[in-house]
């Protein structure tokens, strides 16, 4: 190395060095004064509202009785779709002991305190645990039935999540898939990071999403049939 | 070298990172067992268990903000599905007690019992709770309880699937104490 280049090098990368930790300090401190922004458009990204009647029918997702099947029922009562289809989930102890209701009791029960007439319910086949379990599940339901419009109900910050999974699993049906999402009752895309519930809910959306999509690229059954070649 | 000692000292390692979310004190005999609503599969059986084995002549439950279901009375509230699990377990009603109204947090739940332990001088708490939640339960108790003359020891209970020494062998275990670690992140950076 020539002393004039050995000179701009340390003319140059002490100042480099500078530079970058000022950058550094003045994207922390926007990001910090700017986090509320940040933090709501994070989680704006994450909810999809594309639900439009006429469907067939209203697919409830589990784990969310709190808030889904409520949402559900207030499209019902809108005249989205006329039937409402849940899913039988695993039981655990509590429900073992007889202490609580199970999964589909417990939303058969909101949706008819909600509105939604016994006749217009439908189950499908199974027990599942997740979501590639319910679209599975479903896809087995729709098969020998002439169904055209789906909307999924779910929580807001699955809702990205959950159109990919079932229109995934589902291809191949000439069936459209649509979401409505549903509210949680103490936090919101506004609001999500000041609770511990809304702080573990948009983190494991994000940390789901990526290894939803490297699942799907694995060699595993998501229950749709093998691409045409 | 730093991948050969990882590799070589790897389950110290993890036992000791879900270690420091697990804080187990001395069990000795106290006067009430305060039980917290984690791991229904866990918790209230592992509670029942310490006052059949007479650690404490009480157990307390707070109760807590009815959510939405139980508002409309679809679930019963907690306090009276560990109530019935508890008496499942050969607790006798009268020794379970019912502290606070419309708790939200642990925080709250300490206020409760700093209420409910009032008339007695220094008092000693069992607080069974489940492993992973232990730190942050203890802390948020401390806060609610603002100096009151109460000394908590906390008793973590291991979840069914796997405990410290395991929890890296299964998905839960990573999803569990991934959780706690970030929720424990959250409230540094919260306070």
């Amino acid at each position: 190395m020539n002393p004039n280049s050995r000179a701009r090098r340390r003319f140059l990368i002490p100042r480099l060095r500078t530079v970058t930790a000022i950058g550094l300090a003045v994207a922390l401190a926007l990001g910090y004064i700017a986090r509320e922004p940040l933090l709501i458009r994070l989680a704006r990204i994450l909810t999809v509202d594309d639900a439009e009647g006429p469907a067939d029918y209203l697919v409830v997702l589990g784990g969310g009785a709190e808030t889904r099947p409520f949402a559900a029922a207030a499209l019902y009562r809108a005249g989205v779709a006329p039937k409402v289809l849940v899913f039988e989930h695993e039981a655990d102890r509590i429900t073992g002991l007889g202490l609580a209701p199970t999964h589909d009791e417990l939303y058969r029960k909101i949706l008819q305190i909600e509105g939604v007439p016994a006749r217009a319910l439908d189950r499908a086949p199974g027990v599942v645990r997740n979501s590639w379990d319910e679209a599975r599940a479903l896809r087995r339901f729709l098969v020998a039935r002439p169904v055209r419009r789906i909307v999924l109900v779910t929580s807001a910050e699955h809702t990205r999540r959950a159109r990919w999974v079932f229109r995934k699993v589902l291809t191949g049906l000439p069936v459209e898939v649509r979401v409505a999402p549903a509210r949680h009752w103490r936090f919101d895309e506004t609001n999500w990071w000041k609770s511990d519930e809304g702080a573990l809910v948009y983190l494991h959306e994000y940390l789901k999403l990526p290894s939803y999509w490297i699942m799907s690229l694995l060699p595993l059954d998501h229950g749709a049939p093998a691409p045409a070649r | 070298m730093a991948i050969v000692v990882l590799g070589a000292f790897h389950a110290q390692i993890l036992t000791g990172v879900a270690a420091f979310m697990s804080v187990p004190d001395r069990l000795e005999p106290a006067d009430v067992l305060l039980v917290l609503y984690h791991e229904g599969h866990t918790v209230p059986f592992a509670a029942a268990g310490l006052y059949r084995r007479r650690y404490a002549s009480q157990l307390v439950l707070g109760r807590m903000q009815a959510t939405r279901l139980e508002a409309l009375g679809l679930l019963q509230p907690r306090h009276e599905v560990w109530r019935k699990v508890f008496e499942a377990e050969g607790v006798p009603p009268e020794a379970i007690a019912l502290i606070g109204h419309r708790l939200e947090d642990d925080v709250d739940l300490g206020r409760a019992l700093a209420v409910h332990l009032a008339q007695r001088a220094k008092t000693r708490v069992i607080v069974v709770a489940s492993a992973q939640a232990s730190r942050l339960s203890r802390d948020d108790l401390r806060r609610g309880l603002a100096g009151a003359p109460v000394e908590l020891r906390m008793y973590p209970v291991a979840l069914r699937e796997f405990d410290e020494h395991t929890w890296w062998k299964h998905r839960r275990g990573w999803l569990t104490y991934f959780d706690a670690y970030y929720l424990w992140f959250v409230r540094l950076l919260r306070h």
